[in-house]
């Protein structure tokens, strides 16, 4: 692993204002992420995992406190820069709901590449060879309606992948998932991290998930308790 | 998923019902207009017609023709006495508008008018008269009402002395006019009877009054100079029009006609921008999720705006399409359903013939264009509030909804 970490969070807090209450998300989470690496949060309802994940998403912006990708502070960038960030570096796998539902498997893969400005041909080649990696290699033209749950999760795990981010975030992507396709998808997301180096955060309450990853990151009351290193 | 196909085409219908409404008003109105500057270009372009006035009792008698007559510019001037009669012959009878007048200088007025057989009346024959085409030989029937030579009664009636008379003359047939038919004037030619002035004036008894004059003038550039100076010299008494503002009187009524006819088709299209409006609103909060998704993958907020944009242009663009199209053909059913109507109105006022039945709409390139664009306007206008909103969405809220 190299010296300086891939992801650097400073004392990150969030807090959400409710009426005339402020409710603190996020108390103070400063965490170090080096490349490379394949890692989990978990915690109770309401320790601000999702939060945590979607400041590391840069889908919100803390309150307080920075974090930094690759040494450089990513909330100094403006919204559209903050979006080509997104389209870029990193790659979103949700609970359920990943897919454009009107929209063929091979389009939605094809979509972050879309919105870069690959040229078509390119980008369709290159959603072809992912979607034969997470085994779709048949299904391309299919609506993800057709698809079991498992099937769209790997579809958004290849859409993950479309830009060859440096991480992937995922918030409970097994969670709707049966026990052995869960398995399978978590396999295939750890393959993916040990071929290509790409980093996976996983935000799960699932402790089988967790056992999984390398390093398990506890939240608890919007801060981190312990850190757990996983053997093997 | 459904529902939203059903949505679509539901807004995609108001625009259509919209700009193919304009489309076909515009079309009847344009077609109206270039058929009536037909028809009223038939009328000599030297000619200036003098008319009793509208407001005032002025009657136009022997004193008015001598005062025009002394106006630079007139070569001559013609009066006449115009009626409403019946006309009989062995056995049969017809409504007939009966004109006296002194007939050498009719095809000055008249430029398009042809005799047929015969000749005209002279003009102090005071039994002589000429038929229109449909008079002598009506359509109804196998055999001519009259021919040359044949001898008509003429009667009319009228009020003397308290009482309702009915006058009547006998005429002998000098001439017969050809078919003028609707491409012809604004008067029913074809049912007219043609006699002397002296003739008219003393069996209709006008006594010196006359229904109108008819100027001629030594050419069509003078024309508008005479008319000005007989409005000049008679104020409001009479109507004075030569054949170009004529035209220009009965266009600029059917442009103002047209305008309104116009504002009332474009209030449908901006009832239909409500519609659109409210589809897009609610297929903006339908997908908010998919929104959500869009801005995680790294859409930008003007990328988001470009896709709901778009998706009320192309609403605009196919229904302004559909529009066109549409109402060319409404355009045509509109105006075959008027000139029914038309026909109805017009033979009760025209003496049983319907000089315009039907009057095809025209449609031009400019108006499909200005229709198009007014409709992808108009369905942007409505978009760009809900394609806003849908733009500004907080991620992290949007991801949250299923």
């Amino acid at each position: 692993m190299q010296s300086d970490p891939l992801i650097r969070t400073e004392n990150l807090t969030k807090t959400y204002r409710i009426g005339s209450i402020d409710f603190p998300a996020l108390n103070g989470v400063s965490l170090d992420i080096d490349r490379g690496e394949f890692i989990s949060i978990v915690g109770p309802s309401g320790s601000g995992k999702s939060t945590l994940l979607n400041l590391l998403g840069a889908l919100d912006r803390p309150t307080s406190g920075r974090v930094f990708v690759e040494g450089l502070d990513l909330f100094r960038r403006n919204e559209n820069q903050l979006s080509d960030f997104r389209n870029k570096r990193l790659g979103f796998i949700f609970q359920a709901h990943n897919l454009l539902m009107r929209t063929s498997v091979i389009a939605n893969v094809s979509l972050p590449a879309m919105i870069a400005g690959e040229p078509r041909a390119r980008r369709t080649k290159h959603a072809q060879d992912l979607l034969e990696k997470v085994g779709l290699g048949d299904k391309l033209t299919r609506k993800p309606t057709e698809l079991s749950g498992g099937e769209q999760q790997r579809v958004a795990v290849a859409r993950a992948l479309m830009n060859d981010p440096l991480i992937v975030l995922g918030d409970e992507p097994t969670g709707n998932l049966d026990s052995k396709t869960g398995a399978e998808i978590v396999a295939l997301m750890k393959s993916i991290n040990e071929e290509r180096g790409t980093v996976f955060i996983l935000v799960t309450h699932n402790p089988e998930v967790a056992n999984e990853t390398q390093r398990v990151i506890h939240l608890r009351d919007g801060q981190i308790s312990h850190v757990e290193r996983i053997p093997g | 998923m459904r529902e939203r196909r059903l949505r679509a085409i539901l807004t995609i219908a108001m625009v259509v019902i919209g700009a193919g409404l304009m489309t076909a008003l515009n079309g009847m109105t344009t077609g109206m207009y270039n058929y009536l500057g037909g028809q009223f270009g038939t009328l000599g372009a030297n000619v200036v017609m003098v008319l009793p006035g509208m407001e005032s009792t002025t009657r136009i008698t022997e004193q008015t023709a001598t005062v025009i007559k002394r106006v630079n510019g007139v070569k001559i001037a013609i009066p006449y006495v115009q009626k409403a009669a019946t006309v009989q012959s062995a056995g049969a009878a017809a409504s007939v508008l009966v004109t006296g007048s002194d007939q050498r200088y009719l095809n000055e007025i008249f430029p398009t008018l042809k005799l047929a057989e015969g000749t005209l009346v002279a003009p102090q024959d005071s039994i002589g008269i000429m038929l229109g085409h449909s008079i002598a030989y009506p359509p109804d029937r196998n055999t001519p009402f009259a021919r040359l030579g044949s001898v008509l009664t003429i009667s009319f009636t009228t009020i003397k002395e308290k009482q309702q008379v009915t006058m009547k003359r006998s005429f002998v047939v000098r001439g017969i006019l050809e078919e003028m038919g609707t491409s012809g004037m604004f008067l029913p030619v074809d049912r007219m009877a043609f006699m002397s002035l002296p003739a008219a004036t003393s069996f209709f008894d006008t006594a010196g009054d006359y229904s109108g004059i008819n100027v001629i003038t030594t050419g069509p550039e003078k024309a508008e100079q005479v008319a000005s100076e007989i409005r000049r010299l008679f104020g409001r008494s009479y109507e004075v029009y030569t054949s170009k503002t004529l035209i220009q009187l009965i266009q600029n009524i059917l442009g103002a006609f047209s305008v309104f006819l116009g504002s009332v088709a474009s209030v449908s299209l901006i009832v239909a921008s409500v519609g659109i409006f409210a589809g897009l609103y609610t297929s903006v909060m339908e997908r908010t999720r998919e929104i959500g998704l869009l801005k995680a993958v790294g859409l930008k907020k003007r990328g988001i705006l470009g896709v709901f944009l778009g998706e009320a242009t192309l609403i605009g663009l196919i229904g302004g399409l559909l529009g066109d199209a549409v109402g060319v053909a409404l355009g045509y059913g509109m105006a075959v359903i008027a000139g029914q109507v038309r026909s109805q109105v017009t033979s009760e006022m025209t003496m049983g013939e319907a000089s315009i039945s039907f009057v095809p709409p025209f449609y031009t390139l400019e108006n499909f264009l200005f229709i198009l664009a007014f409709s992808v306007a108009v369905s942007m206008l409505a978009g760009a509030y809900p394609a806003w909103r849908a733009s500004r969405l907080d991620p992290v809220v949007a991801l949250r909804k299923e």
